[in-house]
């Protein structure tokens, strides 16, 4: 099997320490490097081509987590899976549309956190902590109100003119679903929300 | 031009009678005058309305009916415009397209002249009420037509202004209109014989402008198409800025200081005192707003994170020993408090994340908190706007979004973002309970308003103006939910 080469961009010393430890321990996988800027860990990653490079979103140094992740995502030939406790979706969607491999809580272990660069390398994308997803509990009304609509039988298009928003938002929407209930397809989100009885539910008049 | 105006005349005349007591009622102010006038209507209908000349010969007849006329002829220019300005106008592209803007210009120039009129004669009978009060007495200056010795570039042709000028005996409001482009200044009244050179830039006052010269009869304030109301408004307060400096210029004088006494309880309060009030109320409003900050933390600890404390102080201390995790538990809850409270004081996330994500973040709390299906539209990202604007949008929306989690019980919320050309408009948009905007009496309505809600929001949306073009408005029926619409013109950047 290929080593995984890693770099771990972390500012918090004992959270750093611990990773590098924890990570140290898993066969196929080798910390490469580590960093506690911005500055510091692009310059690395520049040098070492890291696969994965994990990141935390607040660095010192850096103006804000948007511009961290973006010059960390154009690193030619590596993934990004942030690391952070920042557990509000929106910010988490915000990350995930800038093209980061995953993205993983702090609440994670080491072994977990190497579970998922596992998954990235195999071509999952993006791998997200369980605890975010958390499958059918955590949809929103709004979510759920898609899946009623698609067991229906409604195309983007049309889900997008019922519910008055713009088709990009309900494909986000969907992608979000897809990502939340671990599925991969559209047909796959119609088939699970028919299955669930979304279709039977009592429909809008 | 004038079969359109005849045209427009006939047509706004079958709408007068009906249209007459609502509009009046609320928007000018002066319903009592309405009132009184409106027991004239039906009698004096077919004689004196039959144009607009005679409404003007009308008004000189008698006294007491030259407010109803002023009125008439607020009214008269905002139903005109209603029925003329966008379609009228026929566009041929090319030759005529400059004859069709000069004649739009002159239509409206027309119709502000004839509210400017209306204004001053409204002015005058007021303050005939009170003697020590004479001396502020108004004179309006018919429309005229000037050649001016400048040229303009685009066309080479000679700039011929139109003009009109309402004066007291120290300022004058003088109206020009030239091309698409009419402007407003307020200049000294020993000035007015040169007229041109002393309309200077800094006495401008404000600027109405053709909104898209290929489609004449659209006009913008601030470069934001404008309805006849806002058209209405830009008269009524440039002639406010000439009481105003009026009455302020005589205060200096010992007639001036007797005249500024009377004010008080005289006819001319409505107009005049509002100005004054305004200016003393910005400084009342900034030590207010800290007091209420203030206020608000106090409360914000005080509920959520004190009351949270002892709680978890009872049950350390009580007899059942709580688990470590539940301890975990009950931190992690006071911590997302501390956290919420932190971010709405200092909205840090702004600085980090950006206008669009916090304003999702912000509606899926909502979504949390109230259950309702939330959706969030927007395609494209928002400009960089300076961060002072980011804030006062994120404020309006959070204080939105705040009035209908509170009064709307909506079951569906949607916030949407368009940006196109140089415009943003964000949207709020609930089909919950709804109000009544022009009933002061629903309780919805004043809750909504109480406090800092909607005031709050509109002078957020007047610091906006401070950077860019911008407007709110609110749309809203007793069961039909409510919509809140924010536009914000930006300019490109220089390229």
């Amino acid at each position: 099997m290929d080593r995984i080469g890693v770099l771990i961009v972390e500012d918090h010393q004992v959270t750093l320490d611990g990773l590098t430890t924890g990570l140290g321990r898993e066969m196929d996988i080798d910390v490469v490097g580590t960093a506690t800027t911005s500055d510091q860990g692009l310059e690395l990653a520049r040098d070492l081509k890291p696969t994965i490079i994990l990141l935390d979103l607040h660095l010192p140094g850096s103006t804000g987590p948007r511009s961290t992740v973006k010059s960390f995502c154009s690193v030619d030939g590596s993934h990004v899976i942030v690391f952070s406790a920042e557990n509000r979706m929106a910010f988490i969607q915000t990350i995930l549309s800038m093209g980061v491999a995953g993205y993983l809580l702090k609440s994670e272990n080491a072994a977990k956190v190497a579970d998922a660069m596992r998954q990235v390398l195999s071509g999952k994308k993006p791998v997200v902590s369980l605890e975010l997803l958390g499958g059918e509990t955590k949809l929103t009304r709004s979510e759920q109100e898609v899946l009623r609509l698609l067991a229906r039988g409604m195309k983007y298009q049309e889900i997008a003119e019922h519910r008055q928003a713009s088709p990009a938002t309900v494909r986000k929407q969907c992608e979000l679903l897809l990502l939340k209930l671990g599925l991969e397809s559209r047909e796959q989100l119609i088939a699970w929300a028919v299955q669930s009885g979304y279709g039977n539910l009592e429909l809008d008049p | 031009m004038k079969q359109m105006l005849d045209y427009a005349i006939d047509e706004f005349l079958k709408q007068l009678i009906e249209v007459l007591p609502p509009i009046a009622s609320d928007k000018l102010g002066i319903t009592q005058r309405v009132e009184r006038a409106q027991a004239n209507v039906n009698k004096t209908s077919s004689e004196s309305l039959g144009r607009f000349a005679q409404l003007q010969e009308y008004s000189t007849i008698d006294f007491g009916r030259r407010a109803q006329a002023a009125i008439y002829q607020s009214l008269w220019l905002r139903e005109l415009a209603y029925k003329m300005l966008p379609t009228a106008v026929e566009n041929n592209h090319g030759e005529t397209a400059g004859y069709d803007v000069q004649e739009t210009t002159a239509a409206l120039m027309t119709l502000l002249y004839a509210t400017l009129k209306g204004l001053v004669i409204e002015f005058n009978e007021l303050t005939s009420d009170v003697g020590a009060l004479s001396g502020l007495r108004m004179s309006t200056t018919d429309l005229t037509e000037v050649k001016e010795d400048e040229v303009d570039e685009s066309s080479s042709q000679p700039v011929r202004y139109l003009r009109c000028r309402a004066s007291s005996t120290l300022w004058s409001l003088t109206i020009r209109g030239w091309n698409g482009r009419i402007e407003f200044f307020l200049l000294p009244a020993t000035e007015i014989m040169r007229l041109s050179k002393s309309e200077t830039p800094s006495r401008l006052k404000n600027v109405v402008q053709l909104h898209d010269r290929s489609a004449p009869g659209v006009w913008a304030i601030d470069s934001l198409p404008a309805d006849p109301d806002e058209l209405y408004y830009v008269v009524r307060n440039a002639f406010r800025h000439l009481v105003f400096n009026t009455v302020q210029g005589l205060k200096d004088d010992m007639v001036g200081s007797v005249m500024f006494e009377n004010l008080e309880g005289a006819a001319l309060r409505e107009t005049v005192r509002e100005l004054l009030m305004a200016e003393q109320n910005m400084a009342q409003k900034i030590v207010s707003q800290q007091e209420e900050i203030q206020n608000r933390i106090a409360r914000d600890l005080h509920d959520a994170v004190i009351a949270d404390i002892m709680a978890l102080k009872r049950q350390l201390s009580g007899d059942r020993k709580l688990a470590a995790s539940e301890m975990i538990e009950e931190l992690d809850k006071v911590s997302a408090k501390l956290r919420d409270i932190c971010h709405d004081l200092a909205p840090r996330d702004l600085i980090d994340w950006g206008l669009k994500t916090v304003i999702a973040d912000l509606l899926q709390r909502v979504e949390e908190r109230t259950g309702a299906d939330c959706i969030f539209d927007c395609e494209g990202d928002l400009p960089d706007f300076p961060y002072p604007v980011q804030l006062h949008i994120y404020r309006i929306v959070q204080e939105v979004l705040n009035n209908v989690e509170k009064y709307a019980d909506a079951t569906r919320i949607t916030v949407n973002i368009k940006i196109f050309d140089n415009l943003v408009r964000l949207t709020v948009r609930d089909n919950g309970r709804g109000f009544c905007l022009d009933d002061s009496t629903d309780s919805t309505r004043k809750a909504r308003e109480g406090g800092t809600g909607m005031t709050g929001i509109k002078e957020r949306a007047e610091m906006i103006r401070c950077f860019y073009p911008a407007r709110i408005k609110f749309e809203s029926e007793p069961g039909s939910g409510t919509t809140s619409v924010l536009e914000i013109r930006f300019r490109e950047p220089i390229r």
